[in-house]
């Protein structure tokens, strides 16, 4: 039995031709197939780099029914590993997109990575100058708002 | 000013599309709290000073790992406030700015942010760090059933037992709390006390204690059957685990409607307090056994030597054999760090800044010094040792942030 294909469109309307298992991980595209079956699946908001990244995550996890119960394609501990190259590839301003994405398409474990990439580049930074620097974000506090939050720090709770 | 930061601003986000940036600060709320929620306490706090954005999604975060701190009571001048001290922060010391109920009162056990604390008057409340919420507990002389207790002074009782044929009855000025252990549910709705009560009385045959317990809407504590006296419990909700000198019991509580202490289920069958192999020792070494619940639910004994002369520690850590017939030495703790104070073991690889395979305990000679012990090397860690804690007493390790759940 050949697998089903589908197909995702991204926002310069390149093609994706995917398999359905290894799109069915995304709950939102789960159900666009189901409402909308044989049609091709525009994702307006997500560019071809950051839609053929998730494409290759969503390969990598699915998991294949084989019949005799659910079998992943790799065992844990190697998809682990696996993740977290996976996202130590990935430049700052893509793994935005990529996060923005996984919660778009809702793919909680892509969620999960991502999230936790950015909180270990968080925790890698020295001070919170080193982050904003990190991060690309504007000081926007006023001296007063410095200091309430400087005394704030004071305690620890 | 309006006109700068607008001005600022455009150029920020054209500075940022020509360096094909995204505006981090702008990152959905919901995501911004996913990412913030897995960081540590104090890399958190770190994030809070980045930006409004990140300080506002800030607010809803608890830090979820976390290392193990200190709560320190300052020895002098005591006014009833702790002080908190995370090792990673050498320089830091926190000042807890919860009333934790004045003068005298002394911090005897923890959970997460609840301290349970023992007045002048040998009251005891529990106190959480972070709301100052406190929840009096019935006075140590209310006791269900037989009295045992009466106070006939400030912090002065007369304790009575009853021995052999007749009631023998002894004066004490308060009593020692021994092995207490403290669990709170996350809403402080729900909670479980326990501790054994030992009176300083001076008479030959009254070298007793018993142990006593206390639950959310108790007005009194409950006796729990004694055989012999406890020498360590855990209690790891809904069980308790109490060590005798010749068996482990499990109270189970989670069906305990009643108020009277369900029926122990014995764990295990007489075994001698001698049959942990130890190291030699000599007449400067004190020796303590204590209980301790794995991550996995496994019941460990540890034996820890304190040699005084020598300043040294040794531990034995022994679970108890498939065999059912004894106990096994383990060599090692692998991923797992021992909170001996608190009678656990901790994930460390899950969390940040705790060593695996390590005992993280107080004591020491006055008790108010605060250990860490490698167990691959069998030394202690040399990182708290230098810390000068000599202006605290009571300090203890607390695990704010960990919630701990039991597998089994």
């Amino acid at each position: 039995m050949s697998k089903k294909m589908i197909v995702l469109k991204s926002s310069e309307g390149v093609s994706f031709v995917v398999e359905e298992a290894v799109a069915r991980q995304s709950k939102i595209i789960s159900f666009l197939v189901e409402e909308f079956p044989d049609r091709e699946l525009p994702l307006t908001n997500m560019t071809s780099e950051i839609l053929r990244k998730t494409i290759e995550y969503c390969k990598k996890h699915v998991v294949e029914d084989d019949g005799g119960g659910d079998s992943s394609s790799s065992s844990s501990g190697d998809l682990k590993e696996w993740d977290v190259k996976f996202v130590a590839e990935i430049d700052q301003p893509r793994l935005m997109d990529l996060l923005m994405a996984a919660n778009y398409l809702d793919i909680p474990s892509l969620l999960d990575v991502t999230c936790q990439k950015v909180a270990d580049t968080i925790a890698a930074c020295n001070d919170e100058k080193e982050i904003r620097a990190t991060f690309n974000i504007e000081n926007d506090f006023t001296e007063e708002e410095v200091e309430a939050i400087r005394m704030e720090n004071q305690y620890p709770i | 000013m309006e006109y700068i930061s607008l001005y600022r601003r455009l150029y920020q986000e054209e500075e940022a599309k020509r360096r094909n940036c995204p505006y981090w600060s702008e990152l959905p709320r919901d995501l911004l709290h996913s990412v913030l929620q897995r960081l540590s306490f104090t890399d958190l706090r770190r994030a809070k000073s980045v930006c409004s954005a990140w300080l506002s999604a800030s607010r809803q975060c608890t830090p979820k790992s976390q290392v193990p701190w200190l709560i320190l009571f300052p020895a002098e001048d005591y006014n009833g406030g702790c002080k908190l001290f995370n090792p990673a922060e050498k320089d830091k010391m926190y000042t807890s700015q919860q009333d934790l109920g004045g003068v005298g009162s002394v911090c005897v056990a923890t959970h997460e942010y609840w301290l349970l604390m023992r007045n002048p008057r040998f009251d005891l409340y529990i106190v959480n760090l972070l709301t100052g919420q406190r929840i009096n507990l019935p006075p140590p002389e209310s006791q269900r059933g037989k009295t045992n207790l009466e106070r006939i002074g400030a912090d002065k009782f007369r304790a009575e037992q009853f021995y052999v044929s007749s009631y023998i009855r002894g004066d004490t000025i308060g009593f020692e709390i021994k092995s207490p252990r403290l669990w709170v549910d996350e809403g402080g709705k729900d909670y479980f006390v326990v501790f054994s009560l030992r009176p300083f009385c001076f008479h030959s045959s009254f070298a007793t204690q018993y142990t006593l317990i206390c639950k959310r809407g108790d007005h009194s504590w409950t006796r729990i059957p004694d055989c012999s006296p406890c020498r360590d419990m855990v209690y790891s909700h809904p069980k308790l685990y109490v060590y005798r000198y010749d068996a482990i019991q499990i109270f189970d509580f989670s069906s305990s409607s009643s108020r009277d202490p369900p029926e122990p289920h014995v764990y295990e069958a007489s075994f001698s307090s001698n049959i942990f192999e130890t190291v030699p020792l000599t007449i400067d070494c004190t020796e303590k056994k204590n209980i301790v619940l794995s991550v996995t639910g496994l019941v460990l004994m540890v034996v820890s030597v304190m040699s005084r002369c020598r300043q040294n520690w040794s531990f034995g850590i022994y679970k108890k054999s498939s065999r059912w017939t004894g106990w096994d030495k383990v060599k090692s703790l692998g991923d797992e760090a021992m909170l001996l104070d608190l009678g656990i073991t901790v994930p460390a690889k899950d969390i940040q800044g705790v060593n695996a395979d390590c005992i993280y305990f107080s004591g020491g000679e006055d008790g108010n010094d605060v250990f860490i012990f490698d167990i691959r090397t069998e030394k202690i860690h040399e990182s708290v040792v230098s810390l000068s804690l000599h202006q605290y007493s009571r300090s203890r390790w607390f695990f704010p942030g960990f919630s701990r759940k039991i597998s089994s």
